[in-house]
């Protein structure tokens, strides 16, 4: 740092690589002379010119000193006074306007920010009927700011972090007070303080550092894009991570449960929620089960089928080319290729894209005598069910081609044990102290009123059971 | 991870294992030696078995912190109690080895045609193993889970086995005598060691108020359903019942729906499936409990490798070998039984009712309190 | 090495589902489906022969189609025993044979007549064969039968399962299966009874159009060769795709492709063939039969303040039966208390009034009540004189008196000559109590 204005200025251009967006202003108030620097790409050009600017021309005193600027000129919220060359350096990188006086050692930071922000809309993950459809942006300051429309009480607690060398991303980590528990909150701001990456560019990130243990085909960190969701998780126990420039925001302890329930399930009649819950679980069996079934019982257990369903499907089947196994992975591989070219695809040919796979392919195949199509239904019900349960449609994907590999190898007692395998692992992990098939396994049976089905939020009085939480009443 | 287990999950655990090998082929060997009476056989013997269990709650109510090495090691020593112990492992591999060579009988005439014993024991044991190894917690977890299915599929299994009794007979009891009843029962004896499995877990469950009530009504209902079964299939089949040596499935062939529905016999298989592995993986723990009191690895690996490799053997064995091999490995299984499930059982009853350091034998628990002090 | 040990024993399962992979998968990869390994067979048919039985088998051919169409083949071989003609059907096949979905069996009655157990022994042991299958007997050879049903498909609503389904309901009111026959056999009378389907020529009952295809109606290229279609030469073995009902013989006038189900049943004692109920002896038969709810029962000569020389049918609706046994003087009695819930179903008269022609009969007469006690006495006075003159105890009356009066009975039986009649010293008595549905 240096007391002349020029020499800062072109001292600090410099050591950000004299970028053409790097822009400078020296301008004289009074009598004494005052530099800005600021990177003019995500300069907030309108407050700039009134908050700053403006009162600085319009200055009518004789010299000025970075306490009066602070205290009587400058019309601005935030202000910091920067002393050191990194400081400058890391407010000039999260696009602060930086102030230098001619003859004053040091400068003033102030928060001109204006980078381009969504509006918060609903999110496409996770759509209601009925209720709040207001979705997480990914600037973590509207993020902040719906929470906090949600969660008005004192008794919030935010927690900043700033990740990643370069990116310099900021994390946003929220707690209740009396409600969250503090060791768990202590425990994952030490995991944070601990991450030394070089750039955190979403919340997945984060993610990846959060889990426990080595096991990665389960998830362990809640993600959801919805306010309303993340403020009723937290009243439940569990605490909350945002990350600048994600929309999704990350929520644990986490559990297997959490994914069969849908934001729309508290804001709909709870005896229908309850229905859409089993289907859901039904869902979950067949998309991971189904197609495993079925071919171990095309290739092993003829006898366990009727036979009127045995002729059909022999009918349908009898003079294809390709064996039931290589039949099936075919076919998956296929709508596989069709789903991920359904994501990637710009909306305009998805239609075409749906055409040529749905009849093109389907449809045609089956007639040449290329594939069969009770194979083709099996398939493609097992990849709708998938979706029943998005959030788990990356688990279920493998979980499905692993049963294929079981059925289709060791039939349906390699199914039946590798269910009961998965179940097990399952039940053995225990994510930040909560088990993971709580409130299944171990049973606990005040917590089931929000399980599989629903009890109205009137019979809902106490918190889950499961979450360690020191105030355990909801409803009085 | 703590290894205890919930009152719950020990009852589950208890109502599992009950339904080994019982509802295969024991009803029809039963009835090929004692008729109609097989029934009271099989009665006399689950009332024996639970009050035996009754025995051994008590013996967790008294010792509640004790593994039951250190409570026979208290009256009988340690050698002796390790040659106990050495006995346990034996039944506990014959029983592992018995459950997995009738199930993959049952499930090859089921559904499993042409299968070879080898594809059978790659399924199961890797799966097991796993079970076991991974701690008690995980096993009860995983059972509990499953239970709920495996018990609606029981229900479903008797009440489509109740539907196809067409006319409710009396039974003839001729030819029936003391000597009938009480060779019969001994020569099944080792069938009915169910519970053993509960002395290798009685440190691990969680004591709770009327944790021992718990218990019991897991075994209750575990009873009354396989009383239920029995009778049913007596019924459906009356004097063909020996010719059924797969008794969960025949009992649902005759139901008024199959001409239409066909194929309901996957309940009964699914339920069987599902259940082996908890019943197999419970042996399996047995089997590491046992065997890691009488030979002492320092390393929980070692141990496991070790009574792996031994499972294997004997397993081997057990079918390769001939048939009066087999045959004289189950003969002589049922005085292994008699010594752990009879005398064993009856010596603890008496230490229960004599031992002097006993003040709560006979007392109803008020609460919790009494159980944080240890009694030693 | 260290290091690969190590990545095992930190991922077991991964090492165990990788070696099961490889040890399997590529097996698994190319294997064909199951049922493309095996010959199913539907039906099966054992016959007499001077080898010992011929055993034919319906087997389903599966074949492409989008129509619902199936497609059957019957073989037939002859062999000492069952077990033996299946092997050889499976090499005449070229498949390994599936019996586990076979829905049907039949016997003749001159296979009938040795030890039937013996015969379908095979069935039952090798477990494949579900107990619950229909067993039936038939007048004409099975393999006659077989080929007539070769053109009845099991999605067809009108096929013979159906129909044996059916009669165990509704006519015979007692099941006709292998383990019905084998808890006969076992019991203490050695009783059993399987369905009678007779195949016949005429138009009553399910006529097939006589086999011309035995293929069903998409296959004529494959099958129209002739009769032989695996092209062995016409002995035992043959593989005969035409409903041509060719084993017996090319002169007939008349094709017997029908099948009739007239309400008879078979009655085997010990096993073997004992007689053929007639539908009259059967329907007396089932006055004593708790299974049966539904029947008719006609009344003739009828008069009384409604009726003038009516005969008068009545619909069976429910039945209560009581079955009393005892003893009187040392006389086993044997006594049904049945009440009966009947509705009128057909008044033929010779003048028909108003009285006559209302839709419901609400009151039955005194004289009405005794006829259709006489009717259904009458009735069953039939069945019981075939059950003593062929010392058939199709009402259990043995279990019965064993069950309440074991002593008693014992003593009856000890004292009499000859123990196989004891029939003939059992008092029958009936007491019916008809009320009319409401």
């Amino acid at each position: 740092m240096f007391f002349s204005v020029e020499e800062n200025i072109n001292y600090f251009k410099e050591k950000l690589n004299n970028n053409f967006d790097v822009t400078s202003r020296i301008i004289h108030v009074g009598e004494s002379k005052l530099g800005m620097l600021f990177i003019k790409s995500l300069m907030d050009k309108e407050s700039l010119i009134l908050s700053i600017m403006a009162p600085l021309i319009d200055y009518k005193g004789k010299n000025v000193t970075f306490d009066e600027l602070e205290k009587n000129v400058l019309k601005i919220f935030e202000l910091e006074r920067v002393d050191t060359d990194e400081d400058v350096i890391t407010k000039l990188t999260q696009n602060n306007l930086i102030i230098f006086l001619e003859g004053e050692k040091g400068a003033i930071a102030t928060d001109m920010e204006k980078a381009p922000v969504r509006t918060p809309a609903e999110p496409p993950t996770s759509s209601v009927i009925m209720g709040p459809r207001e979705g997480f942006v990914e600037d973590i300051k509207s993020n902040i700011a719906l929470i906090r429309m949600r969660l008005k009480t004192d008794k919030l607690i935010l927690k900043e972090f700033e990740l990643g060398r370069y990116t310099k991303t900021k994390i946003c980590l929220f707690s209740i007070k009396g409600i969250t528990d503090q060791e768990l909150v202590e425990k994952v701001s030490k995991k944070l303080e601990a991450i030394d990456i070089d750039g955190v560019i979403d919340s997945h990130y984060i993610l990846s550092f959060l889990q426990e243990g080595q096991n990665l085909l389960f998830k362990q960190i809640g993600t959801t894009e919805k306010p309303d969701i993340v403020a009723a998780k937290m009243l439940e126990g569990r605490l909350a991570i945002l990350v600048d420039g994600s929309p999704i925001a990350l929520t644990l302890p986490f559990v297997f449960l959490e994914d069969m329930q849908s934001a729309n399930d508290y804001y709909t009649n709870p005896i229908y929620v309850s229905f859409m819950r089993v289907i859901r679980a039904i869902g979950v069996f067949l998309a991971a089960v189904l197609p495993g079934v079925f071919l171990a019982f095309r290739l092993y257990h003829y006898k366990a089928l009727p036979l009127k369903y045995l002729i059909t499907v022999s009918n349908s089947t009898q003079g294809l080319p390709f064996s039931p196994f290589i039949e099936m992975v075919f076919i998956l591989v296929l709508f596989q290729i069709l789903y991920e070219v359904s994501l990637r695809l710009p909306r305009y040919l998805g239609i075409a894209t749906s055409i040529v796979g749905a009849l093109v392919l389907g449809d045609t195949g089956v007639k040449a005598g290329l594939i069969s199509s009770p194979v083709v239904i099996i398939i493609a019900m097992s990849i709708i069910a998938v979706y029943t349960v998005p959030e788990q449609a990356p688990q279920l994907t493998v979980l499905r081609a692993i049963f294929i590999l079981l059925g289709g190898t060791l039939g349906i007692l390699g199914i039946v044990a590798g269910m009961i395998y998965f179940v097990n692992e399952m039940n053995i992990l225990n994510f930040y102290g909560v088990p993971y098939l709580a409130p299944f396994s171990p049973k606990v049976s005040a917590d089931l009123k929000d399980a599989l089905t629903k009890a109205s939020v009137t019979q809902m009085k106490e918190r889950p059971k499961f979450i360690k939480t020191k105030n355990k009443v909801r409803l009085k | 991870m703590r290894e205890d287990i919930t009152p719950r999950q020990a009852g589950i655990f208890c109502f599992l294992m009950l339904f080994s090998s019982k509802i295969l082929a024991l009803p029809s060997i039963l009835f090929k030696d004692a008729g109609y009476f097989a029934f009271f056989i099989i009665v006399i013997f689950l009332l024996a078995e639970i009050f035996f269990l009754y025995i051994f709650i008590k013996l967790k109510e008294k010792y509640i912190n004790l593994s039951f090495f250190d409570i026979l090691s208290k009256f009988l020593g340690k050698i002796v109690t390790k040659i106990i112990y050495f006995l346990f492992f034996l039944y506990f591999l014959i029983a592992l080895v018995h459950l997995i060579y009738d199930n993959f009988i049952y499930l090859r005439e089921a559904i499993f045609e042409d299968a070879r014993i080898e594809r059978f024991f790659i399924i199961f044991l890797p799966v097991i193993c796993a079970l076991a190894y991974k701690g008690l917690n995980g096993l009860a977890r995983t059972a509990e889970f499953f239970y709920i299915f495996i018990f609606v599929g029981l229900i479903c299994c008797l009440a489509l086995g109740f539907s196809s009794v067409q006319i409710f007979t009396f039974p003839t009891f001729e030819n029936v005598s003391f000597g009938l009843t009480f060779g019969t029962i001994f020569n099944y004896f080792f069938w009915f060691g169910d519970f053993a499995f509960f002395l290798m877990i009685i440190d691990k469950i969680k004591v709770k108020n009327g944790f021992g009530k718990t218990i019991m009504n897991y075994v209750w209902l575990g009873f009354t359903l396989l009383i239920i079964f029995y009778f049913v299939f007596y019924q459906v089949y009356k004097n063909t019942s020996f010719m059924h040596g797969s008794a969960i499935t025949d009992i649902i062939a005759f139901t008024n729906q199959v001409g239409n529905i066909e194929k309901l016999n996957l309940i009964a298989l699914l339920v069987v499936m599902f259940a082996i592995f908890y019943q197999g993986g419970i042996l399996l723990y047995s089997i590491n409990e046992s065997f890691s009191k009488f030979v002492t690895c320092t390393n929980k690996m070692q141990n496991f490798v070790a009574y792996i490799i031994l499972t294997v053997i004997t397993f081997l064995f057990f079918f390769y070998a001939s048939q009066k091999i087999h045959v004289m490995l189950e003969d002589y299984g049922k005085y292994l039984a008699i010594i752990l499930f009879l005398i064993i059982p009856i010596y603890l009853i008496f230490q229960l009712i004599f031992d002097k350091n006993n003040k709560n034998f006979g007392k109803k628990v008020k609460n919790e309190k009494i159980y944080k002090k240890d009694p030693k | 090495m260290k290091k690969f040990i190590k990545k095992i024993l930190n991922k077991p399962m991964l090492f165990v589902f990788l070696v099961v992979l490889i040890l399997y998968a590529p097996i698994a990869l190319l294997m064909p489906a199951d049922t493309s390994l095996r010959a199913i067979v539907t039906r099966i048919g054992i016959d007499g022969s001077p080898e010992g039985v011929e055993v034919s088998a319906v087997v389903f051919v599966p074949t492409p189609n989008t129509n619902y169409t199936e497609n059957y083949k019957l073989f037939s071989a002859e062999a000492e025993n069952v077990a033996l003609a299946f092997q050889k059907i499976s090499r005449y096949a070229g498949k390994k044979i599936a019996l586990n979905l076979a829905e049907m069996i039949v016997v003749n009655e001159e296979i009938s007549s040795g030890n039937l157990a013996k015969v379908i022994d095979s069935l039952t042991r090798s477990t494949d064969v579900l107990n619950n299958v229909p067993l039936i007997c038939t007048n004409e050879s099975a393999k006659d039968f077989l080929n007539a049903t070769l053109n009845l498909n099991s999605a067809s609503d009108l096929n013979v399962e159906e129909l044996i389904h059916y009669s165990q309901d509704k006519v015979y009111n007692t099941e006709s299966n292998i383990e019905s026959f084998y808890q006969g056999y076992f019991s203490p009378q050695k009783i059993s009874m399987l369905g009678y389907i007779e195949l016949a020529s005429g138009t009553s009952g399910i006529t097939t159009s006589g086999g011309s295809s035995a293929s069903g109606s998409s296959d004529g290229g494959e099958s129209s060769g002739g009769s032989s279609s695996s092209g062995a030469s016409e002995s035992e073995g043959q593989a005969t795709s035409s409903g041509q009902g060719e084993s017996s013989g090319g002169g007939e006038p008349q094709k017997k492709n029908t099948l009739l189900n007239e309400g008879r049943i078979a009655v085997y004692k010990d096993g073997t063939l004992s007689v053929v109920l007639t539908p009259e002896q059967l329907k007396g038969l089932n006055w004593l039969n708790p299974r049966c709810n539904e029947s008719y029962l006609t009344v003739y000569n009828v008069t009384d303040e409604v009726f003038t020389n009516a005969t008068i049918t009545f619909k069976l609706l429910r039945k209560k039966l009581n079955i009393n046994v005892y003893f009187v003087n040392d006389i086993p009695v044997f006594e049904g208390n049945l009440s009966l819930i009947m509705e009128v179903d057909q008044v033929k008269q010779e003048n028909l009034d108003s009285d006559v022609m209302q839709p419901e009969l609400s009151i039955i007469s005194p004289e009405l009540r005794n006829k259709v006690n006489m009717q259904a006495k009458k009735e069953f006075k039939v069945a019981q004189d075939l059950m003593i003159e062929n010392k058939l105890d199709l009402v259990h009356v043995y279990d019965y008196f064993k069950a309440f009066h074991p002593k008693k009975f014992e003593r009856f039986l000890n004292s009499l000559y000859d123990q196989s009649n004891f029939l003939e010293g059992v008092i029958f008595k009936l007491k019916i109590t008809p009320h009319i549905s409401l």
